[in-house]
């Protein structure tokens, strides 16, 4: 006796015996894994959808009212791989992949068809089963094992010395995320085939004939000129977070300035720098953050567009923004707790703030 | 056999050519599509098919409508758009002249 489950495929519910209903499950988020970056995605898996609903009314009748595990590992095989429609990351076709169609991988989705050769292997993360930020995923891709280990690694490392938080955090930011389907094969030392190329000529062609695909160009955010290399995706991952602490550490440095001013100016009763008026030091204080925060700023805003792969907005930022807020909130606690004086002074103007005018 | 793998990346950058010309006559669901294609070299699955119609709507290459069927739900029937036929007579053009580039090669 097994359990069976209902699934909703494209709003038509079936039987499904609960086995199946894993494998269609595998099958359909390997599927969305796969056109995660296809701006059709959600159009893309109602069609596959109703195409396997279609399938599953075969096996339909008067007096069988279930589909078996068998029957669905039937149907997948012949639903074939999800392949991303301008960059297929396989190869299958044709008389070949009759063969290979029939071979029980086919059916969980995820290895069918034949493996393509090796070719040249980079280092990238990878979104497909990540956890937090796909750097696991991409070290075991790259290395050749099963991801459980390498997080394992991680965990122990972090447990035992905290090394492993640092050196997640920096891969974090060094490693480009694989976001082509070329860049997904090379993550996988896995040979990329014949079609980029095709494909790239012809995106070319197009470009240069109607006007109708360079709108498209710039809605996909390709208008902009040719995608930064892995170098300097590389690059820009590398300074991204220097530049991220630097300018954190100067906003934190300008506070600092802020506070030891004021206090002093309040407890000299405006007795520091009587040469110059107070505003002008706060002035001046401000005009200088602007010089240094400028370029420091226009550094980062570059590394993040090269961290993101040539883009304005990406996962980059999100990752960029919390090392500014961790480190500028380390900043504080740091200043807070060594200086003595700064903590004797906020204890003093909190207890007498009342008694202050500016 | 080793010729049908020497080939495979080539069929498969064939196969939207094939599709438009496929549905240059008439208009065609997936299932008719990859009917007409299971008793070809270039036989395909679903898994590939309707990611590449979804990229080739996108180029403007071609377009569906919905339509009843006797039996089930309605059906995307896809058709080639004036940009698809306009490609479709480029890529037959330049296919000929591949054949003929490869039948003169070394004669």
């Amino acid at each position: 006796m097994r359990k069976v489950i209902t699934v909703n495929l494209n709003n038509n519910a079936y039987p499904v015996e609960d086995a199946g209903y894993d494998a269609l499950q595998a099958y359909l988020a390997t599927a969305e894994a796969r056109l995660a970056a296809n701006p059709d995605s959600q159009e893309i898996l109602a069609d596959l959808e109703q195409a396997i609903a279609d399938k599953c009314d075969t096996f339909l009748g008067a007096h069988k009212n279930l589909i078996t595990t068998a029957e669905v590992e039937q149907i997948l095989k012949a639903m074939g791989p999800v392949e991303v429609g301008a960059e297929p990351a396989q190869a299958t076709g044709g008389g070949a992949a009759a063969e290979a169609r029939s071979t029980p991988e086919a059916a969980s989705a995820d290895r069918g068809g034949p493996k393509p050769r090796s070719g040249p292997r980079r280092l990238y993360r990878i979104a497909e089963k990540k956890m937090i930020a796909g750097v696991c995923t991409g070290l075991a891709a790259y290395f050749g094992v099963d991801v459980v280990w390498i997080r394992l690694l991680f965990v122990l490392l972090a447990l035992l010395t905290g090394g492993g938080l640092l050196i997640y955090l920096a891969l974090l930011f060094i490693v480009p995320r694989a976001e082509t389907a070329e860049e997904l094969a090379a993550a996988h030392g896995e040979q990329f085939n014949a079609q980029e190329l095709v494909d790239r000529a012809k995106k070319k062609y197009e470009q240069y004939r109607a006007g109708s695909v360079k709108r498209r160009a710039r809605r996909d955010g390709e208008g902009r000129g040719p995608r930064p290399g892995y170098a300097a995706r590389i690059t820009g991952g590398l300074l991204l977070p220097v530049f991220t602490v630097l300018s954190a550490a100067l906003f934190v440095a300008l506070l600092l300035c802020l506070a030891t001013l004021l206090g002093h100016h309040w407890a000299a009763g405006g007795g520091f720098m009587p040469q110059l008026p107070f505003w002008a030091v706060i002035v001046a204080l401000f005009v200088l953050y602007l010089l240094l925060g400028l370029p420091v700023g226009a550094g980062r805003r570059t590394a993040l567009y090269y961290a993101n792969g040539g883009r304005r907005r990406g996962w980059a930022e999100l990752w960029s923004g919390l090392l500014w807020l961790a480190v500028a909130a380390a900043l504080l606690l740091a200043a807070y707790g060594l200086v003595p004086g700064l903590q004797a002074w906020l204890l003093q103007r909190s207890s007498g703030l009342h008694g202050v005018s500016i | 056999m080793v010729i049908t793998e020497k080939f495979n990346p080539i069929r498969k950058g064939l196969l939207e050519f094939v599709i438009l010309r496929i549905i240059d006559t008439e208009k065609l669901y997936v299932a008719e599509m990859l009917q007409r294609l299971a008793a070809t070299q270039f036989a395909t699955q679903e898994g590939t098919l309707y990611p590449l119609l979804s990229k080739m709507r996108r180029e403007d290459l071609v377009d569906y409508e919905w339509q009843e069927s006797e039996s089930g739900p309605p059906r995307k029937y896809y058709k080639l758009t004036p940009h698809g036929r306009a490609a479709l007579t480029d890529l037959q053009g330049y296919w000929q002249h591949l054949n003929d580039t490869i039948l003169h090669l070394g004669r």
